[in-house]
């Protein structure tokens, strides 16, 4: 039986992780970087990205505490090799790995989206 | 760590286009070697934007991307934005970090940054010793 | 820091603890011995951790052969404030554990994440290393000893023993 707090992130990972441009979504703890639910081509790799992209986001939300500006709402780490949004809600943190040349704004939208579902 | 504000040199406010906004640039060391703006003067501030750095090496090494460009965080309350910067003869210019106002788009927070990583690798002059 | 005759493990902790930012680490032996640790200043603080890691790895081991048919792998522990993982790993020169202890600088699953990396540096390290002599050759007062010296370089009377014999 899936409980209605699990059914949700899974179901917000299963939505984003359909888009072509998207390898891999997946929503973790942040606290503990544990994986709760992922999906995508580069499924295999969730668990590191788990643990890495759940520390950064940590890390964004002590830089926004430090700067007094709130609760960080997204985070986008961008590379020559693709980019990397997140966003928390509540204990967990949804994490988008997307192919270089994605259609970011979309993916912006669709992962807040997914964060606010699940708070 | 932190070198006295009076001899830090001053970034040029141009390169916020007209816009309230903050940044510096963050030496190897942990030490903010030129600002501009309203930046925490506390080292806890600086600390968090090194932990960033350190956290997006890490994550960007062990995920397989060759390397990272920058991180942008949306807050409440303001938008954040960090990026590696070339390192100068000096040591400085370690870490350029952007401080913008909420809602800016992500694009110019992207453009601030260019412009404070362009600094650090050429240089900074004025505003101090 | 004088050479150790177990510095083949240096590399691999120091590996590991530029990666997860963990507090305190220990490589041991499971008997217990000491073979390289991180963050700690004081030897007695080393014993105390090596001896109940040893005993906690011992004891969740038997237990997981009773329940499981086979010894329980990896344990992880949360606190208030830390977390403890304890993690072993098979190398051809036998068996070692890694105690690690952390806060919300790291988290579980950067330890699970790096310690898989630390397994395989382990074992290549090993084989890059030339037999060592082994542990228990003498006494092993005078081993562990020996090897708190070397780890903190500070000399001791360990030829006269440290403590009344059992």
């Amino acid at each position: 039986m899936v409980s209605m707090e699990t059914a949700i992130p899974e179901r917000e990972v299963a939505r984003l992780s359909a888009r072509a441009d998207v390898r891999l979504a997946l929503a973790a703890g942040e606290r503990d970087g544990l994986v709760v639910h992922a999906a995508g081509r580069d499924a295999g790799a969730a668990d590191a990205a788990a643990a890495l992209f759940a520390s950064v986001y940590r890390r964004a939300r002590a830089a926004a505490a430090a700067h007094d500006y709130g609760t960080p709402q997204l985070l986008r780490l961008q590379s020559p090799d693709g980019e990397v949004l997140a966003a928390g809600s509540g204990e967990l943190v949804f994490v988008l790995v997307a192919e270089r040349g994605a259609n970011l704004g979309r993916l912006r939208l669709d992962l807040l989206a997914a964060a606010g579902a699940s708070a | 760590m932190m070198s006295d504000a009076r001899t830090i040199p001053v970034i040029p406010e141009s390169i916020f286009d007209g816009e309230r906004g903050s940044g510096c640039l963050i030496a190897n060391s942990g030490e903010v070697v030129a600002r501009t703006g309203g930046l925490p003067d506390g080292g806890g501030w600086v600390e968090a934007m090194t932990a960033i750095r350190r956290d997006a090496d890490r994550a960007a090494r062990h995920f397989g991307f060759s390397a990272w460009d920058a991180v942008v965080i949306e807050c409440e309350n303001g938008v954040i934005g960090v990026a590696p910067a070339p390192v100068t003869a000096q040591g400085a210019g370690a870490l350029a970090v952007a401080a913008c106002p909420a809602g800016s788009p992500p694009g110019y927070v992207r453009r601030v940054l260019r412009r404070l990583v362009s600094l650090a690798g050429t240089g900074l002059n004025g505003g101090g010793e | 820091m004088s050479p150790r005759a177990e510095s083949w493990v240096d590399e691999p902790l120091r590996r590991f603890v530029l990666d997860t930012d963990v507090q305190l680490a220990i490589v041991m032996h499971p008997s217990g011995q000491v073979l390289g640790q991180h963050g700690f200043t004081r030897a007695v603080d080393v014993m105390a951790a090596c001896a109940l890691g040893a005993a906690i790895h011992a004891s969740s081991a038997e237990l997981g052969r009773v329940v499981d048919g086979k010894p329980f792998a990896d344990l992880y522990q949360a606190g208030a404030s830390r977390q403890v993982f304890l993690g072993s790993c098979n190398t051809r020169r036998g068996r070692y554990l890694l105690l690690a202890i952390f806060d919300d600088a790291s988290s579980i699953g950067l330890v699970q994440l790096f310690f898989e990396q630390f397994r395989a540096t382990m074992a290549e390290a090993v084989e890059k290393t030339p037999p060592a002599v082994p542990l228990f050759g003498e006494d092993f007062d005078r081993a562990l000893a020996r090897s708190l010296d070397a780890l903190f370089a500070q000399p001791r009377a360990h030829e006269e023993g440290p403590n009344a014999a059992r």
